[in-house]
C-alpha cells in the first residue's frame, strides 16, 4: 500500500468507469498518484469498489499524457499556444460552415465527459453553430434504451432506483454480465439473494459469470429476446397476470401490441421454438415472472447493441407495463448503463436526436430552447447519429469533426473504414488525455489537452438518475484544461462570447438546472430546478442527489407507478414489435455469429485500465471464445490462435474453448486496439447495421468465420520502456509491475531475435540459446535490475512469465535469481502463483488452487485465508469453478485399531 | 604366502590401485610401492592450490603412513628404479638391492615437456610437476620475480594463477588462438581469458615462443614475431610426455605411452601399466579420473575377477579458485545441437552438446555446480528429451524429485 501523508485529506469523487456511479475517496500521495477507497456514504456503493475502481490509483500517472495543444504542420504535430490552437479551430470551423453549411460540422462526444462539458458542447452546436450533428459514444451503448424509453414513456426515464435491487424477489438479467460489468451492483443483488432469498434468472446467449450460480439460465439464440418477452407478454395475458386497471387507466396500445406478440410467440411452445430454449425452461421462466410481483428486469448491451435493440427494450417494458410492475419498490425495468455519464449526456441532450434537457425537435421544444439560450442558429432537425455520421464523413459530406474523450477509430463498427474516413476530414480536432490512441493516430489536425479524471470537476449521473460530483484531487498537468473551458473559448472566437462567458462548472450546472426547469411545470421528467439556486459552495459540497429535484417539489425516487407518463396524453405506450431477425446473413463462408463485449478488468479501449498492472493480469491477451463442438468442427485448439474473418475485417486472437459459449456463436472482447495489440482491433470485424429507432449498431451478431492460425514460436518480453518489436509479429502489450509486458507469437526464423535484442539491450546481457529446441531467452540488466527480458520458445512450451515478472519488478535481482532467471522458473522451485484471479488483492490461480488443495472448500474460506474475492467479489464465480475443478488429496480414513 | 606385487611410482594412480586392491584382493598380494618423489603420495591436482597459498603442502597427502601400513604395503619413496629385468622378474633400484616381483605395475606418470628452444637450458627455466617445483616457484613469487608461463592449457593456467596469487607478475604465452583449445570452444576460452585476466595475469595468444634470452640466467623471452618479454623466470607448461623409458628398455611395447590392453596388461604378461604413462587404445590420458578408472579395472583383474577398461569419457576440471572450468566429451559439438547459456557479468558460460537425443559434451565456465551431473548424463548416454528445457539450469530444477 502507498503510504499516505495523513495531513492530506481524502476527496470525495465518483468513479469514471461504468454507470453504477460509485463514490470514491481519493487521497493524493503527493507523488502524482492517489490512494483509492470506496466512499462508505455514497448510496450507489456504500464503500464497495470493483477491481477496476480499486485500481484507479494506478491510472492517474502522467506517462503518455497529452499536456500541450498541438497543431499538425507539414504532417507533424507541433506544440502551440492555446490561443493559436483555438484560433485555428474557430477559424477553420467558421470557414467550413460558411462554405458548406453548419451540417458539414460535427461533434463526437463521450459518456465520460462531465455534464457541464456536455452541456456547453451541445449548446454551442445546436444553439449557435446551428447543427444537431452532436452525437456520442453513448450511441453505441444505451441509445436503444433511450429510444425504447421514449417510445413507451414519452421520455427517457429510468423508472426505478438501486433500492429496488435490494427489495426485489426476482432479478431477471437480460443481455447483462453484471458480475463483470457492474460488479458492485451485482454484489448488492447477491446480498439480497443471500439475505432475502431473491431469485435470479440470466437470459444470455453466453453462460457468463453472472449466470454461474443462478436459479435459471436461459441460453437463448442470439437476437431472440423480443420473442422471449413477447411470449412472456402473451403468457401473462393468458394467465390472468395482467393489471387490467393500470392498463386501462395509464396505457394505450395494449391490444395491438398483444396481437403482435401473439404472432411472434403465442405460446410456450412457440417461444421455445423461436428462442431455441426448452419448453420446460421457458415455462419455468414465465411462471416465475408471473408469480413474482417484485421483479426487476435488468438489461444492458445484449439488449441495446442490436439492430432491433429498441424493440427488445419495448418487449421488456411491455411486460412491466402489463403487470404495472414499474416504478414500485422492488418492481421495475432497469437499464444498466455502461459509462459514468451516459445519463448526464442524455440529460443535456448530447445526442443527435435530442435537443436539450430531455426535449426533442418538436416545434414547441425548439422554440423554448431557442428562447432560453437566446440562440441565433437553433438546430431544427435531428443530426447524424454516430454510425451515419462517420459514413457521412467517409462520403465527404461532413468535413469537420471534433472528437472529445472517446476513441471512435477503435470502438465504432467497421472500425478500419472509420479510421480511414477520419483521414478525409478537412478539420479534425481531438480533445484527449493521451498522446496516442488509434484515433489520435488517425491524423487529427489539432490535439487539445483535456483534464482527466482526478483533475476535472463537475457532475455525472449514474444509472439510477443520481447526480454525483466528480471532484478534482490532482492539479491540472501541463496546459490541460476543462473541456467546458476549451469549448467556451472556441465559442468566443466564433463570436458567441456573450452566451459562453462561463467562469466555472458550477455556473454551467446552474444554467443546465435552469433549462431543465424552464417552462417545465411537470411536463418533462428531467427537472432539477431546485438546484438552480445552488451557490458555488453548494455545488462544491453537493451530495449525491437523485432527480427529479423540482423547485418546491417532493423528491420522488421512482416514476410511473401511478401512471403520469410524459406522452401527450400522459399514457404509457405498449409497442407493437417486429418479428426478431438478426441483420447480416450467415452462410457457408460466414457460418458463425460474432458477439462482442467487455471483460472483467478492462474498460473501453484500455486508455485508462490498460495503465494498471493489476488489471492487466487477469486476461492479458485479446481472445475469442468458442464452444467445444465448434472448436472441433473448425480445428480450433484451446490456447492456440485463431483467425476471425468477417466481411469487414480480420483479427488473430487467442482461442478459448468454453462450454459457456453457445454453438454457432463466437465471443470477442472489445478492448484492444492498435496501440496494444497487433491483430486485436475487434471493432474492424463488426458490421454497421443499425437499429431504425436508436441508430445503435448490431455489434453482437456479425456473420463470421474462424480458422486455426498456427504459430511456430511464442514468447514474451518485459521492459522498462515501450518496445518496438520486430515486424510481422502477433503481439499484445500489457502493463506489468515495473514496466511493459508483451506477449507474442511468431513464424519468422528464431535467429532474428538475438539481433533484435542487441538493438534494444545495453552492455550487460545474459542469454540462453537452444535453437535446435526452438528456444531463445535473454535479459539485459541495468545495475542489479532487469532492464529488458525476452523469452521465445516453441508454441507448445514457450514458458510462463509469472516468475520472470516477479523478478522483473525487483530493484535488486540476487546472484542466485540471476543464475536461474533464464530458466523461467523460480530458484526455490516454487510454482508460480499463476495468472491473477483476484485483481483487487493480486491473488494468483496457483496460490488459490494450493489453498483449495489445503482444504478451503468455499469462496468464503478462500477469502478468509487469502483475501481473494473479499473486495469487489467479481472473482467469486471463478473461485467456485476452481474449487469445483481442483483435486483435493483424499485423506485416508482412520482405521480403528483392532 | 602372498604373491609379491610391486608398483613403480607413488603418485595418485598407485595410491588408488592400492586402495582398490585392498578392497578386492585383500591378502592375495604382498604389495610394495617404490617411487622417486621423496614423500608419500599426494594429490597432484592440488599443487596449484598449494602454489596459490590456498592449501598447505602437508594437507595434500592422499593417505597417512598408517593407512599404508594397515594395508601391509611397503612404501619406499625417494628411490629410483633403473631397470626391469623381465626374465628374472626383478627391479634394479639405484643404490639399493634389487627387488623381486611376481606382478609389476608401472605407474610412472609423465614429465613436463621442455621445448627445444635456444636458451631452454638457462638457469631460471622451470617446469611445474611436483612439490619440489612448487617450492621453487613459491620462492620466485615471494621475490616478485617476473615470470613467463609458456602454455595456456590446464597446467599453464594453474601455474600462472598460483604464481600470480603468490605475488609474481605473470605473463602467460599461448601458441594457439584460444586458451585450453583441447577442452574449450572459442566463447568459453574467450570468457576464461577475461576471467583469468581479471586475476591480474597478462595473456598473449598466438604467441610462439622462439627463444629465451639470457646470459647464464633467463632475462627475457623472445617471440617469433620478434617481440621480447622481460622475465626473471620461465615455466614450461606446454604439455607432458609419458615416462616410458623403463618399459622401453625392458623391451615392453611402447608407443607414446606404455601400450596396454583392456585389463591394463602390457606386452609382457605380468607387467601392467596405468595412469599417465599408459596408452590405452591409442590414448594417453593426462588426467586423474581415467587413472582411477584404470586402477579399478586393474585391481579387479589382479583379483581374478572379470574386468575391462573401455576407455574414459574425459572431463576436465580447472580448479583454480574463482574460475571454475569444466569440459567433457564432445565439447565442440560440430554437427550436433548446442544449448548455450552466456552471462558474462556473472562470468558464466555453459554449453551442452546434444546428439541423437543424448548429451555428448559439455563446457562450463564459472558455474560448474552441475558438472558431475552432466558428466553422468554423458557417460550413461540416457535420452535427455524430457529434461532438455531445464537441464541447463541444473539438476535441482530438471529433476526436482531426485534432488537432495
Amino acid at each position: 500500500m502507498t503510504a499516505i501523508d495523513p495531513t492530506l485529506r481524502a476527496t470525495r469523487t465518483t468513479c469514471p468507469y461504468c454507470g453504477v456511479g460509485c463514490g470514491v475517496l481519493a487521497t493524493p500521495d503527493g507523488k502524482g498518484g492517489a490512494a483509492i477507497a470506496g466512499d462508505p456514504d455514497h448510496p450507489a456503493n456504500f464503500g464497495r469498489l470493483c477491481s477496476k475502481g480499486s485500481a484507479l490509483g494506478e491510472t492517474v500517472g502522467l506517462e503518455g499524457r497529452l499536456l500541450y495543444p498541438m497543431i499538425r504542420c507539414k504532417g507533424v504535430l507541433e506544440r502551440v499556444a492555446w490561443s493559436d490552437a483555438l484560433d485555428h479551430v474557430a477559424h477553420r470551423m467558421q470557414h467550413i460552415v460558411a462554405r458548406d453549411g453548419a451540417d458539414a460540422v460535427a461533434f463526437y462526444l463521450s459518456g465520460q465527459l462531465l455534464t457541464e462539458d456536455y452541456y456547453v458542447a451541445n449548446k454551442l452546436m445546436k444553439g449557435f453553430v446551428g447543427t444537431a450533428n452532436v452525437d456520442t459514444n453513448s450511441r453505441l451503448c444505451m441509445s436503444s434504451s433511450v429510444a425504447g424509453h421514449r417510445r413507451a414513456f414519452g421520455s427517457d426515464t429510468v423508472p426505478g432506483c438501486y433500492e429496488d435491487l435490494d427489495q426485489a424477489d426476482l432479478l431477471v438479467f437480460v443481455g447483462s454480465n453484471a458480475a463483470w460489468c457492474h460488479p458492485v451492483l451485482f454484489q448488492r443483488m447477491l446480498k439480497n439473494r443471500a439475505e432475502r432469498g431473491a431469485r435470479m434468472i440470466v437470459i444470455d446467449p453466453r453462460r457468463t459469470d453472472t449466470a454461474e450460480d443462478v436459479d435459471l439460465f436461459l441460453g437463448l439464440k442470439p437476437g431472440t429476446d423480443t420473442a422471449l418477452f413477447s411470449g412472456l407478454f402473451v403468457h401473462l395475458a393468458d394467465n390472468g397476470a395482467l393489471d387490467r386497471d393500470y392498463i386501462a387507466q395509464n396505457t394505450s396500445g395494449f391490444d395491438d401490441a398483444l396481437a403482435r406478440a401473439r404472432n411472434i410467440a403465442g405460446s410456450v411452445a412457440a417461444t421455445a421454438l423461436a428462442t431455441g430454449l426448452s419448453e420446460q425452461d421457458v415455462a419455468v421462466f414465465f411462471k416465475m415472472f408471473r408469480n413474482t410481483e417484485k421483479v426487476v428486469t435488468l438489461y444492458s448491451q445484449g439488449v441495446n447493441q442490436s439492430a432491433q435493440g429498441t424493440d427488445k427494450v419495448n418487449a421488456i417494458l411491455n411486460c412491466h407495463l402489463a403487470t404495472a410492475r414499474i416504478g414500485k419498490p422492488g418492481a421495475s425495468p432497469f437499464s444498466l448503463t455502461g459509462q459514468p455519464n451516459a445519463m448526464g449526456g442524455r440529460e443535456v441532450g448530447g445526442l443527435a436526436n435530442m435537443l436539450a434537457a430531455h426535449m426533442g425537435f418538436t416545434p414547441p421544444d425548439i422554440d423554448r430552447v431557442r428562447r432560453f439560450w437566446k440562440a441565433p442558429h437553433i438546430a431544427t432537425h435531428e443530426g447524424l447519429k454516430a454510425v451515419q455520421l462517420f459514413e457521412a464523413i467517409n462520403r465527404g459530406e461532413v468535413k469537420a469533426l471534433w472528437v472529445m474523450g472517446t476513441n471512435p477509430a477503435v470502438s465504432l463498427p467497421d472500425a478500419d473504414v472509420v479510421r480511414e474516413a477520419l483521414k478525409k476530414l478537412e478539420l479534425f480536432v481531438v480533445s484527449e488525455n493521451v498522446l496516442s490512441n488509434d484515433t489520435v493516430e488517425a491524423g487529427p489536425h489539432v490535439l487539445l489537452p483535456a483534464l482527466a479524471w482526478g483533475e476535472k470537476s463537475g457532475t455525472v449521473t449514474n444509472s439510477e438518475r443520481r447526480i454525483s460530483r466528480q471532484r478534482s484531487f490532482l492539479p491540472a498537468p501541463g496546459e490541460a484544461r476543462p473541456d467546458w473551458w476549451i469549448l467556451s473559448e472556441t465559442a468566443k472566437r466564433l463570436g458567441f462570447g456573450d452566451s459562453f462567458n462561463y467562469k466555472s462548472a458550477a455556473e454551467i450546472f446552474r444554467e443546465h438546472a435552469a433549462l431543465s426547469a424552464f417552462e417545465n411545470d411537470g411536463g418533462r421528467d428531467f427537472d432539477i430546478g431546485a438546484l438552480t439556486s445552488l451557490s458555488d459552495e453548494g455545488f462544491d459540497a453537493l451530495k449525491p442527489v437523485q432527480w427529479p429535484v423540482r423547485e418546491g417539489g417532493v423528491p420522488g425516487d421512482r416514476f410511473f407507478a401511478e401512471g403520469g407518463f410524459f406522452t401527450n396524453d400522459g399514457k404509457g405506450r405498449f409497442v407493437a414489435l417486429e418479428v426478431p431477425s438478426l441483420r447480416g446473413e450467415t452462410g457457408a463462408s460466414r457460418p458463425l455469429r460474432l458477439n462482442t463485449g467487455r471483460i472483467r478488468d478492462q474498460w473501453h479501449t484500455m486508455t485508462r485500465t490498460g495503465l494498471s498492472q493489476r488489471l492487466g493480469a487477469h486476461l492479458p491477451e485479446p481472445f475469442v471464445e468458442i464452444h467445444p463442438d465448434d472448436a472441433g468442427k473448425y480445428g480450433i485448439v484451446h490456447d492456440g490462435y485463431a483467425r476471425i474473418t468477417t466481411d469487414y475485417g480480420q483479427c488473430i486472437l487467442k482461442a478459448v474453448v468454453s462450454e459457456g459459449q453457445q454453438r454457432g456463436a463466437l465471443f470477442v472482447p472489445i478492448h484492444w486496439s492498435a496501440m496494444n495489440a497487433s491483430h486485436g482491433r475487434v471493432g474492424a470485424l463488426v458490421q454497421s447495421f443499425t437499429d431504425p429507432f436508436s441508430g445503435q449498431p448490431e455489434s453482437k451478431a456479425t456473420p463470421a468465420a474462424i480458422a486455426p492460425y498456427e504459430f511456430v514460436f511464442r514468447g514474451f518480453a518485459l521492459s522498462r520502456k515501450q518496445l518496438e518489436l520486430p515486424p510481422n509479429l502477433l503481439w499484445t502489450r500489457v502493463t506489468v509491475a515495473g514496466g511493459f509486458g508483451y506477449l507474442f507469437a511468431d513464424n519468422a526464423d528464431l535467429s532474428r531475435w538475438p539481433a533484435w535484442l542487441e538493438s534494444v539491450a545495453g552492455e550487460d546481457v545474459a542469454d540462453y540459446r537452444d535453437f535446435g529446441g526452438g528456444v531463445y531467452r535473454a535479459a539485459s540488466f541495468a545495475g542489479d535490475r532487469i532492464d529488458t527480458c525476452l523469452f521465445v520458445g516453441p508454441a507448445h512450451d514457450a514458458g510462463d512469465w509469472e516468475v520472470v515478472k516477479s523478478l522483473f519488478v525487483a530493484d535488486h535481482v540476487t546472484d542466485d535469481e540471476r543464475r536461474m532467471l533464464l530458466s523461467g522458473k523460480s530458484s526455490e522451485g516454487a510454482a508460480s502463483t499463476g495468472p491473477i484471479v483476484c485483481a483487487c488483492f493480486g491473488v494468483g490461480r496457483g496460490t488459490i488452487c494450493d489453498t483449495i488443495a489445503a482444504g478451503a472448500r468455499t469462496a468464503t474460506e478462500i477469502g478468509a485465508k487469502l483475501r481473494a474475492g473479499t473486495n469487489c467479489g467479481s472473482c467469486i464465480p471463478e473461485l467456485k469453478r476452481l474449487i469445483a475443478t481442483t483435486e483435493v488429496p483424499v485423506k485416508p480414513a482412520k482405521v480403528a485399531a483392532g | 604366502m602372498s604373491e609379491p606385487l610391486v608398483i613403480v611410482g607413488n603418485g595418485m594412480a598407485a595410491a588408488r590401485l592400492v586402495d582398490e586392491l585392498a578392497k578386492t584382493a585383500l591378502g592375495r598380494y604382498a604389495v610394495a610401492v617404490i617411487g622417486e618423489e621423496p614423500r608419500l603420495a599426494y594429490n597432484r591436482v592440488l599443487l596449484s592450490s598449494v602454489l596459490a597459498g590456498e592449501t598447505g603442502s602437508h594437507e595434500i597427502e592422499l593417505r597417512p603412513a598408517d593407512w599404508w601400513r594397515h594395508r601391509g604395503v611397503t612404501v619406499r619413496y625417494g628411490y629410483r628404479v633403473t631397470e626391469i629385468d623381465t626374465g628374472r622378474r626383478e627391479l634394479k633400484i639405484e643404490g639399493e638391492e634389487s627387488m623381486e616381483y611376481s606382478k609389476l605395475v608401472l605407474a610412472t606418470g609423465s614429465t613436463p615437456l621442455r621445448l627445444n628452444l635456444p636458451g631452454a637450458d638457462l638457469a631460471g627455466v622451470h617446469t611445474f610437476r611436483d612439490t619440489r617445483d612448487v617450492d621453487l616457484l613459491l620462492t620466485l613469487a615471494a621475490a616478485k620475480k617476473r615470470v613467463v608461463v609458456v602454455g595456456g592449457g590446464l597446467l599453464g593456467l594453474e601455474a600462472a594463477y598460483g604464481l600470480a596469487k603468490a605475488g609474481a607478475p605473470v605473463t602467460l604465452l599461448h601458441l594457439m588462438d584460444r586458451l585450453m583449445e583441447r577442452q574449450l570452444d572459442a566463447p568459453a576460452a574467450d570468457l576464461l581469458k577475461t576471467l583469468v585476466e581479471r586475476k591480474g595475469i597478462r595473456i598473449l595468444l598466438n604467441a610462439s615462443t622462439a627463444r629465451i634470452h639470457g646470459d647464464g640466467h633467463v632475462e627475457a623471452v623472445g617471440l617469433a614475431d620478434g617481440s621480447r618479454i622481460e622475465a626473471d623466470a620461465v615455466i614450461f607448461a606446454a604439455g607432458i610426455k609419458p615416462n616410458v623409458a623403463l618399459a622401453k628398455e625392458a623391451g615392453i611395447a611402447v608407443n607414446r605411452g606404455v601400450v596396454v590392453n583392456d585389463v591394463m596388461q602390457t606386452s609382457s604378461s605380468d607387467i601392467f601399466a596405468l595412469g599417465e604413462c599408459a596408452e590405452h587404445r591409442g590414448t594417453c590420458y593426462g588426467l586423474v579420473e581415467p587413472a582411477y578408472e584404470q586402477a579399478r579395472a586393474l585391481a579387479r583383474h589382479l583379483a581374478g575377477r572379470p574386468a575391462a577398461y573401455q576407455g574414459s569419457v574425459v572431463s576436465t576440471n580447472l580448479k583454480v579458485s574463482g574460475v571454475s572450468v569444466f569440459s567433457a566429451g564432445d565439447f565442440m559439438g560440430e554437427g550436433s545441437e548446442s544449448l548455450v547459456l552466456t552471462d558474462r557479468r556473472r562470468g558464466t558460460y555453459k554449453k551442452l552438446v546434444i546428439a541423437d537425443g543424448r548429451l555428448t559434451g559439455a563446457v562450463l565456465i564459472g558455474d560448474t555446480i552441475d558438472a558431475l551431473w552432466y558428466l553422468e548424463l554423458i557417460r550413461n548416454r540416457d535420452k535427455v528429451a524430457a529434461i532438455r528445457t531445464d537441464m541447463m539450469f541444473g539438476r535441482a530444477l530438471a529433476l526436482p524429485s531426485k534432488a537432495a
